[in-house]
């Protein structure tokens, strides 16, 4: 009955998700968006089941002397809602990073 | 310095506890990444600190959406808002339509007067054999009052509110006859002076009590205690002033001046000593630890002693006591069933409503399932389970019963401040039907009950999915119990639509039969100007004079055709009552109640009665010949069935006058549209002088102008002459028929409100039951299905349902029609014909929705539906 309509914005920041933009910080700088937009954005989603999250391995934050990062991922739904928002709004295969370094590194979590 | 940990420390007090720590973590987190990433590169500057802060000022609308999780059930209601809008707005507007039928009620028949302990207020009637709530005389107080020990106060008041001319308000003002205790029993203290009409001999009789907006009005003088005032021709000192919190205690009119028994007024001469004369009902306040039934008894006891003591005037009488309402028990009687009838399909009209939020709850409901899985695996009762969706039920329901109460609260006050007018004279009615305490808590009662009733069945049926319900998700969407649940609810509010419309139409044709009734005379282009020449000053022997110039002087008004006086005209006053005795027979030949009029000899042929047999009345019938009466039709063939009446006596009042019938006239109606055929007599008023006298006028044509230009004729004759009523007797018509055309207007309303409950309700179910079945659908139509047997299938299960629910509805209408029938006019009992007539549409617009629902789905393509699906 009721179908999931995904805004741009959301559209945009699962989008960011399925090219490795993992973290709050790091899908705000990939997209250019608040942060006023994006996490509450992050919630919306989860709680709709389109993404997941969990808490970075220690050993990692360890490494780098800081507290576990939140990890999102997009879910199965999530990937189906994204193809349906992909057509609609027409996003770019891969999204320009605005970020200077590389990401993909950073998310081999 | 770390500003934007500072911040984002600050900003975590909105998280909810439960998530706080977390929600705190993964800022901290990622600010903490953010830094270590700077600090690899070089030391922090303002610059960085700055972008860090203004990058962390969004964890304030993160911290406000989590903190509006909290209201959980409004969220996910907004997900859906289409849908809840839809749920809310119909049932708001049926519950609107509950609570104006329900303030309606309360404000005509449950609100107790605005006085102190009103519960202990009781008014008592006599019924007699000629009219179940009769008045008492004056006579009758001071025996009550010496007898009764139930009261711990006995006070009289008049029977009807009298209309008084007071001089420099130039307005008529309602007043009323009470006895000198009357604000002693009612409870009212004084503002100014003493409410307290002085008794014993010598006592000054012409006094009164004013209202402290008439007080207002005569310029709000504190010193106003002593003075006299005009009223109508009589002067009257002031005795008090009422507080504005007491308004008499009628719910249409307020009442402004209270005069003794005594006073002398012209308009009310003082009461005569005379048991026959009744004109009063008793008020008494219950003594304490006195129940209304002990009163009863008492009073029923103390009448009985009065009809053995005066067998002549108080045989059969019998007292009883009635709770003091705002409006009199005699006329809650013909209100109650008609307001009560509002209430009941009001409310079924709710019950339609609701099962359309429930249908659209229960979709809600199932794309929930998963949620409730899970859930379940996580060890929720079943409790748990529904009390989300109980909340958002409730919380619909709440939306709903604001909603509905602004509509209703804006309708009541809309009724209440209409300006009705009944005629220049007459004081316009004060009429009250705001929503007081009691409907503000139905409404809130309406509204939790409301809520429980649409959201308990779908949460129940949610929660039950949890616990076994994954394994068959695939086929509980397309059948079992919620699809049973949702063909209960569409047979239930089709059976519900066709009640109602039912109620509807039998209450136009209750409308449509009271246009068409029988008159007995032409009502079209007739003015009506009623007089009282006595306040005028006018003698019996001037006033007889008055009268020919009075006819002369309206019959040269252009287009004036014929004139007439009479006592009173049709359908507004018309007729007084009297006794009819048989012509020297048994006294079973008697006739009590017997309608009369007085009229001159222009009447029969100015309003267009049909003479019958013999002659109406001429020049030749003086007050010195033989007294003559003209009689109706019904009169005729009940007292004379086999004999020319012409000719015939007649011995009527008291047994002293034997007056000779010289013709015969048509029936019609006298004092109501809906009255039964009933006897009429006609005197001459060449025989009999009118004090209180109707100038009835055909005119060419209807129009405002004629009733303006008669006045003027009348007003020029004798500018002291008062004019109470100028009218057509198109507006007496009018008058008749607002209540009947009201409760259609209302039952016509709920029932188009019912029907399109009804469809959305069966647009929203077809809709969702096809787009459920689409795989069948499509591998139907790859298989070679045309449009036409989609169409086919779908259709038939709503008709099933229609038929289901149109029988139901018929069915109860069948039954309801011989309770209800009475109140509308010329309404059978059993209505078989209009009953499936209205069932059978019921049967074709659900057929009609359902085919607008299912037609886009039978035109689609195979691929298409398998592709939606």
């Amino acid at each position: 009955m009721a179908t999931s309509y995904l805004s741009y914005s959301a559209a945009a920041i699962l989008h960011a998700l399925k090219n490795g933009h993992h973290y709050g910080f790091d899908i705000m700088d990939a997209l250019g968006l608040p942060s006023g937009t994006v996490y509450p954005a992050l919630r919306r989603m989860e709680e709709s089941g389109f993404i997941a999250s969990k808490w970075e391995k220690a050993q990692i934050a360890q490494r780098e002397a800081r507290p576990p990062r939140k990890y999102y991922e997009l879910t199965r739904s999530g990937r189906t809602a994204l193809t349906d928002a992909a057509e609609r709004y027409r996003l770019p295969e891969d999204l320009e990073t605005r970020a200077a370094r590389p990401v993909r590194a950073r998310s081999e979590a | 310095v770390k500003p934007h940990r500072w911040f984002i420390a600050v900003v975590s007090r909105l998280v909810p506890r439960a998530l706080r720590d977390e929600w705190r973590q993964e800022w901290d987190a990622e600010l903490a990444h953010r830094e270590t990433t700077v600090e690899q590169w070089r030391a922090p500057t303002f610059g960085d600190r700055a972008r860090l802060l203004r990058q962390s000022s969004g964890a304030v609308w993160d911290a406000l959406w989590l903190y509006s999780s909290r209201w959980q059930s409004v969220r996910s209601l907004l997900r859906h808002w289409r849908i809840c809008a839809v749920a809310a707005v119909s049932l708001g507007v049926a519950v609107a339509a509950t609570i104006v039928s329900f303030g309606l009620y309360d404000a005509l028949l449950l609100r107790p007067p605005g006085v102190q302990a009103p519960r202990e207020l009781v008014t008592i009637f006599v019924s007699s054999p000629s009219n179940s709530y009769d008045v008492l005389s004056y006579l009758d107080l001071p025996f009550y009052r010496q007898r009764a020990r139930s009261f711990s106060g006995l006070a009289a008041f008049s029977e009807g509110l009298t209309s008084f001319a007071v001089t420099d308000v130039h307005d008529h003002l309602v007043g009323m006859t009470v006895s000198e205790n009357y604000f002693a029993v009612v409870g009212v203290r004084p503002k100014f002076g003493t409410l307290t009409f002085p008794t014993g001999p010598g006592a000054p009789t012409q006094v009164v009590v004013v209202s402290e907006a008439l007080w207002k009005r005569l310029g709000a003088d504190p010193n106003l205690i002593g003075r006299t005032i005009r009223v109508d021709h009589a002067t009257l000192t002031v005795l008090g002033v009422a507080p504005a919190s007491f308004t008499g205690m009628n719910l249409v009119w307020r009442t402004d001046l209270w005069v003794g028994p005594d006073a002398n007024l012209q308009a009310i001469p003082p009461t005569p000593p005379d048991r026959t004369d009744r004109a009063f009902y008793l008020l008494g306040r219950l003594a304490p630890d006195v129940t209304s039934e002990q009163a009863q008894a008492e009073v029923g006891g103390l009448s009985a002693i009065l009809a053995a003591e005066y067998p002549t005037t108080d045989k059969d009488r019998k007292a009883f006591v009635t709770p003091t309402t705002t409006i009199t028990a005699n006329f809650r009687g013909d209100v109650m069933p008609a307001l009560a009838a509002l209430v009941g399909l009001a409310l079924v009209t709710l019950v339609a409503a609701c099962s359309n939020a429930t249908n659209l709850l229960l979709g809600l409901a199932l794309t929930r399932r998963h949620e409730m899985l899970v859930r379940t695996a996580l060890g929720a009762s079943r409790l748990q389970l529904m009390m989300p969706l109980l909340r958002e039920s409730l919380t619909l329901a709440v939306a709903a019963g604001a909603l509905g109460f602004t509509l209703a609260y804006g309708g009541l006050s809309a009724l209440s401040a209409i300006g009705l007018s009944f005629g220049p004279d007459i004081p316009p009615p004060a009429f009250d039907v705001r929503p007081d305490i009691v409907v503000v808590a139905v409404a809130v009662m309406l509204a939790v009950v409301v809520g429980l009733g649409i959201g308990l069945g779908p949460a129940w049926r949610a929660a039950a999915d949890g616990l076994s319900g994954a394994l068959t998700r695939e086929l509980a969407s397309t059948g079992g119990r919620g699809r049973r649940l949702r063909s209960i609810l569409l047979i239930v509010q089709t059976a519900v639509a066709t009640t109602v419309l039912v109620g509807a139409v039998v209450a136009w044709r209750g409308v449509e039969n009271l246009q068409r009734v029988d008159l007995g005379f032409s009502a079209r282009d007739l003015v009506v100007d009623d007089l009282t020449l006595e306040r005028a000053g006018y003698t019996r022997a001037a006033g007889r004079e008055f009268y020919d110039n009075l006819r002369a002087a309206v019959a040269r008004v252009p287009g004036v055709q014929a004139v007439s006086l009479a006592s009173g005209s049709p359908l507004s006053g018309c007729c007084d009552r009297t006794n009819l005795h048989g012509d020297g027979e048994a006294a079973s030949n008697r006739l009590t109640n017997l309608a009369f009029a007085t009229v001159d000899d222009d009447y029969f042929a100015t309003l267009g009665v049909r003479v019958i047999q013999g002659r109406t009345f001429e020049p030749r019938d003086t007050p010195r010949s033989q007294e003559v009466v003209v009689v109706n039709q019904h009169l005729a063939r009940s007292r004379w069935p086999d004999q020319d009446p012409v000719g015939q006596h007649l011995i009527i009042e008291n047994g002293n006058r034997r007056v000779e019938v010289i013709g015969v006239v048509a029936d019609g109606k006298y004092e109501s549209l809906a009255e039964a055929p009933q006897p009429m007599l006609y005197y001459s008023l060449r025989q009999h002088y009118q004090e209180g006298i109707a100038v009835i006028a055909r005119t060419a044509g209807e129009s405002p102008a004629f009733t303006r230009a008669i006045g003027q004729a009348i007003t020029n004759l004798n500018r002291d002459l008062e004019i109470w009523v100028a009218r057509t007797l198109k507006d007496n018509l009018r008058l008749e028929l607002l209540f009947p055309t009201m409760i259609f207007m209302g039952l016509g309303g709920l029932g188009g409100l019912a029907l399109l409950l009804t469809a959305i309700g069966l647009y929203g179910t077809v809709f969702y039951s096809v787009s459920q079945r689409r795989t069948e659908i499509g591998i139907r139509v790859a298989l070679g299905a045309q449009p036409r047997d989609v169409l086919g299938l779908v259709l038939r299960q709503t008709l099933i349902f229609g038929v289901i629910g149109s029988a139901i509805g018929a069915g109860l209408s069948l039954l309801a029609l011989p309770i209800v029938s009475s109140l509308f006019f010329g309404v059978h009992p059993a209505e078989p014909v209009m009953v499936s007539a209205v069932a059978l549409s019921s049967v074709a617009i659900s057929s009609g929705v359902g085919y607008v629902a299912a037609r886009p789905w039978a035109r689609t393509s195979a691929i298409e539906i398998m592709r939606a699906s």
